[in-house]
């Protein structure tokens, strides 16, 4: 297969729309218009032809649905479709020099989180056609319409894997310079160039005048080819007629030639007079591409959020389990709101991107930082640092990261270079090169040099450009290694300044084993920035640790009239311990109160830092179980009590719960610290059932329950049966709570229980959900029907105690 | 098209939701009402797509939608457009940034989790509503039934895919059905308008027709979630 080159071409033409011809022929409603390749390949032949004699010279084959979702109950296989419509298209181009795209759009379903639909079955579903396209000819693959960069990655790589196709990509972005889901332009031409796609672009959404500004975005960010290729303006929900004519099209069109477009077409709306126009254009347009050299800037992103490397930006450190005791525990169980929780606070304290390491002997690694990474990305939009020594846990995060992250980290070692950086140049990383070699770290600044010239010769030799290289000349510490301090900072001005790469740093390190550590580390960090430190790598919930990377970049004039430094700080006094952020502002009325407040006043007015501050001082007199079983408890049953008789409604059960969930943490922290086994009164697996996605409920009942001293296995929404039967088998849990929304999910409710009976497991079931009866419980053969939250916990107590 | 411009979300609406009916909340959940009601107005944004279709009756006597593939199964759809001559069907959302914020709001903060969400829905509920009003007003004339949700009555929710394909609502406002009819992102609505030219009777409407009604805690109480 040849590749075709676009970079040495000087333009090229697609085809117009499908759809809009299709409707004029007379297509039925209802019909999958992919099915006329087989029925009605003389139409589909028909419009090809009339594109390809047009002038275009990429026609898309008509396989755009021809995916195993969308043709669920279609009477002809996916391969069928496919091989028709590549058949069709191949003979419409014979005589003629023209190519057949394999045309893809998406699958029809949303990806997780939003959607149901993971990550892994995205790539299945695009699998089956890229492998149908390419056997049946087809010239190049075109993925387009998209608006989900992850399902675009999982569409890329799945063609990557399984074909030599050309890869061509476009998105449909509306005025605001984003798709439907957020992506930015940036963010998916950073991603998929990095991952090697031939050309990109957008399709459809808009007309050619609207989409300026776009083209504008694509040509800072990417040195690809880009496409355009919009729709006949937008469509009149009456009449379904687009209101741009094929003269309007081509002016705006050549526009957008002369800004550096190089690939051009139409799309809904679009005819073969748009292209035949078209064609006229570029050909007598005897314009010389104008398109200057784009050099694009180091950067990493989200799907939505792009983080430039051109000051300091702070990595969190945070979700790392080394030295802390309850990190592990929840990793043992899998809790991945305690890791959240974690994402969210660096967050607030300013951390721009975050590092992610959940690395514990005795736990799945990979499994776990692939449900860390995807948990992570559905609630924050901050890029993530991938850290694992393991290249397959590496690997298998950077499949499903939603963006361009940083791999943390390959060294100078011959072995870490081979297994890492490939994965870095597939994948389209950013890499963290530490200056550590076979032979430890060199005490003076030229050796690191030396390995960090050798990381970045070997990253160039692969292809990996010298902007994706972040060096880390490592800190070590201060009070064993005095002189080293100096040395790394040298090393760092050095590979800033003369090689020319980003530079990393963890600061924290510096100030281990001596006293005040906060100072030396901000010191320290203020000296390596001065020294030209990119990324410092450090805990931003530490106030001055965050304010000095902020005053730093106001005094350097990148905080532009100091806006950003204003923000952060305008309502705050600084405080010299950790803030703790996410904290409710609590009501002033009650604050008085405060002095003879108890532990149950707390959890009755909703007073979660007070709360915290009582369990506390409480601990140092009181044993953890009687704290909970004579305060706690009672006074989570009295909130209860005021709940069922419509004294207090669902938001202040709720509110008091949290309170008694802020005093639990504060008893689990102090049983972590005296070593003393931690607090439970036993196992509960909850889950939404498979093919549901409403858990707002569940997770209601998951807070309660948890401050009743109860240990959650949360195995969240949309769950597998057999998933919920392995739980309860693992965890040993003696209830399980299943929950449903939809009337079309209670049968999965049912297979779920049907299951967990089949394996005979020694557990009762209590079901709930919006559309569940009493009646229906049983007759699904669950052993409880739970109204609401209150009523799970009394079950609870029943069966568990 | 026009663009939707949001109204302050109607809180009372959203208490009801939470169950608060005619009660007062105490002023930390209002205030609390308030920080969601602002962080939620940042995530909104509100997208809809419609088609007008003419009606006409189809052998079987039954009305249908012309030159459409979407059928109106079931005696509840079919007696709410008894009198009209068009239908239009309707889809709206606010956004998966909507979905997302709920998500991280669960996580740092369930109480307020629980007020956002009802907010949402109130929401969503209010854009359909603005662009009700825009259309009453450009198509001077015309009279509308009350919106008919899919699912709701004896419209089988399985129809869910069928609307969303006739109004091309994937490629238009990013709306999405999974495989069991739940719309994607959460906080969407999809619904059939009936049209007519002359004034129209009021329909049914409440809890008789509701599949809800076995399980639904505000009947319990006597109360209901209309007017």
């Amino acid at each position: 297969m040849s590749k075709i080159n676009v970079k040495e071409m000087k333009y090229m033409l697609l085809d117009g729309g499908m759809g809009t011809m299709l409707q004029s022929m007379g297509m039925e409603m209802g019909t999958i218009p992919e099915t006329l390749g087989i029925t009605k390949p003389e139409w589909i032949l028909d419009i090809h032809r009339q594109y390809v004699k047009a002038g275009a010279q990429v026609i898309y084959a008509n396989t755009f649905s021809a995916n195993r979702y969308k043709l669920e109950h279609c009477e002809y296989s996916v391969c069928e479709i496919i091989q028709a419509a590549v058949r069709n298209a191949k003979k419409a181009c014979e005589g003629t020099d023209c190519l057949v795209a394999l045309d893809i759009g998406p699958i029809g379903q949303l990806l997780e989180p939003t959607g149901s639909l993971s990550f892994e079955e995205a790539y299945d579903i695009f699998k089956e056609e890229l492998t149908a396209g390419a056997k049946a000819g087809a010239d190049l693959v075109v993925f387009e319409t998209m608006t989900d960069l992850l399902e675009m990655k999982a569409a890329v790589l799945a063609a990557k894997e399984n074909t030599d196709l050309p890869i061509f990509c476009t998105m449909t972005f509306e005025e605001n310079g984003r798709t439907f889901t957020g992506c930015s332009v940036s963010a998916m031409a950073l991603t998929l160039e990095g991952l090697g796609v031939d050309a990109l672009g957008l399709n459809c959404s808009l007309g050619p005048k609207q989409v300026r500004g776009i083209v504008e975005e694509f040509l800072k960010w990417t040195t690809l080819p880009i496409i355009v290729k919009p729709n006949a303006g937008l469509p009149d929900p009456v009449t379904n007629k687009y209101d741009v004519s094929p003269e309007e099209f081509c002016t705006a069109m050549e526009e957008l030639a002369h800004m550096g477009v190089q690939i051009f077409g139409g799309c809904c709306g679009t005819t073969p007079e748009f292209i035949r126009q078209l064609s006229h254009m570029l050909r007598n347009q005897d314009f010389v591409i104008k398109r200057k050299e784009t050099i694009v800037p180091a950067a990493v992103c989200t799907y939505a959020n792009t983080v430039c490397i051109n000051q300091p930006r702070i990595i969190g450190e945070r979700i790392n389990p080394t030295g802390k005791k309850l990190f592990k525990e929840a990793l043992k169980n899998k809790d991945m709101d305690y890791i959240l929780n974690q994402a969210i606070e660096q967050v607030h304290g300013g951390a721009e991107i975050l590092d992610v390491n959940v690395g514990l002997p005795g736990i799945n690694e990979k499994e776990m930082m692939v449900a860390a990474v995807k948990a992570i990305q559905g609630i924050v939009d901050v890029p993530l640092q991938l850290d694992s020594t393991i290249p397959e846990v590496l690997e298998a995060a950077l499949r499903v990261y939603n963006g361009k992250p940083i791999v943390n980290s390959v060294n100078g070692e011959e072995k870490s270079m081979e297994a890492v950086l490939p994965l870095v140049k597939k994948y389209g990383a950013a890499v963290v090169g530490l200056t550590i070699d076979e032979e430890g770290i060199p005490p003076k600044a030229k050796g690191r040099i030396k390995i960090a010239k050798k990381i970045l010769n070997r990253a160039l030799a692969m292809g990996i450009p010298k902007e994706n290289v972040y060096i880390d000349c490592l800190t070590l510490t201060a009070s064993a290694q005095q002189e080293g301090v100096m040395e790394t900072l040298e090393a760092l001005k050095y590979v800033k300044e003369e090689l020319g790469l980003k530079t990393v740093l963890g600061v924290s390190n510096i100030s281990f084993g001596l006293p005040n550590r906060e100072s030396i580390n901000h010191t320290f960090l203020t000296m390596a920035m001065m020294n030209g430190l990119d990324l410092p790598i450090m805990n931003p919930n530490i106030a001055s640790m965050a304010s000095s990377v902020r005053a730093f970049r106001l005094l350097k004039g990148y905080d532009v009239n100091s806006a950003e430094y204003i923000q952060a700080y305008k309502d705050v006094q600084i405080k010299t311990a950790a803030i703790a952020t996410g904290v409710q502002k609590e009501p002033s009325v009650q604050r008085g109160q405060i002095e003879q407040l108890d532990l149950m006043g707390a959890v009755e007015h909703g007073l979660k830092t007070e709360g915290a501050k009582i369990t506390r001082e409480l601990l140092k007199s009181k044993d953890a179980m009687e704290i909970i079983n004579h305060m706690l408890i009672p006074a989570l049953d009295k909130a209860g009590a005021q709940f069922e008789t419509g004294k207090i409604f669902l938001p202040q059960l709720i509110l008091s719960a949290g309170v008694a969930q802020a005093a639990f943490e504060e008893i689990k922290k102090h049983m972590s610290h005296t070593n003393q086994a931690p607090v439970s009164k036993g196992k509960i697996v909850l889950a939404t059932v498979k093919g549901d996605i409403h858990d707002i409920g569940k997770n209601i009942v998951k807070v309660l329950l948890e401050n009743y001293g109860y240990t959650v296995i949360d195995l969240g929404k949309d769950v597998e049966y057999q998933a919920v039967v392995d739980a309860v088998t693992e965890h040993q849990a003696k209830l399980v709570g299943l929950s449903a929304l939809m009337t079309t999910t209670l049968v999965s409710m049912e297979k779920t229980i049907a299951l967990i009976h089949e394996n005979k497991l020694d557990c009762k079931i209590v079901v709930g959900g919006a559309v569940l009866t009493p009646e229906y419980a049983k007759q699904i053969h669950a052993d409880f029907y739970a109204k609401d939250a209150k009523e799970t916990v009394d079950i609870a107590k029943q069966i568990i105690g | 098209m026009w663009e939707i411009q949001m109204n302050p979300l109607n809180q009372k609406e959203a208490l009801r939701y939470l169950g608060y009916g005619q009660n007062p909340p105490p002023e930390n959940i209002m205030e609390m009402m308030r920080q969601c009601e602002q962080e939620l107005m940042s995530a909104i944004q509100p997208r809809f797509v419609y088609k007008i279709f003419d009606l006409e009756k189809n052998h079987q006597n039954q009305t249908a939608l012309v030159n459409c593939a979407l059928s109106l199964e079931g005696d509840s759809i079919q007696n709410h457009l008894q009198d009209c001559t068009k239908a239009m069907v309707l889809c709206a959302t606010i956004s998966s940034q909507v979905d997302r914020l709920l998500r991280q709001t669960e996580i740092r903060d369930m109480t307020k989790a629980v007020i956002m969400d009802a907010l949402a829905s109130v929401a969503v509920e209010q854009v359909c509503d603005t662009i009700e009003e825009k259309l009453a007003q450009e198509m001077k004339g015309w009279y509308f039934t009350w919106r008919f949700g899919v699912g709701y009555g004896d419209f089988p929710l399985a129809l869910q895919k069928q609307v969303v394909a006739v109004t091309d609502a994937a490629k238009r406002i990013g709306l999405h059905v999974n495989e069991s009819y739940i719309l994607t992102p959460r906080k969407s609505i999809t619904c059939v308008i009936g049209m007519s030219q002359e004034m129209l009777g009021k329909k049914i409407r409440g809890c008789a027709v509701c599949n809800l009604k076995d399980s639904c805690g505000l009947r319990a109480k006597g109360s209901r979630c209309h007017w």
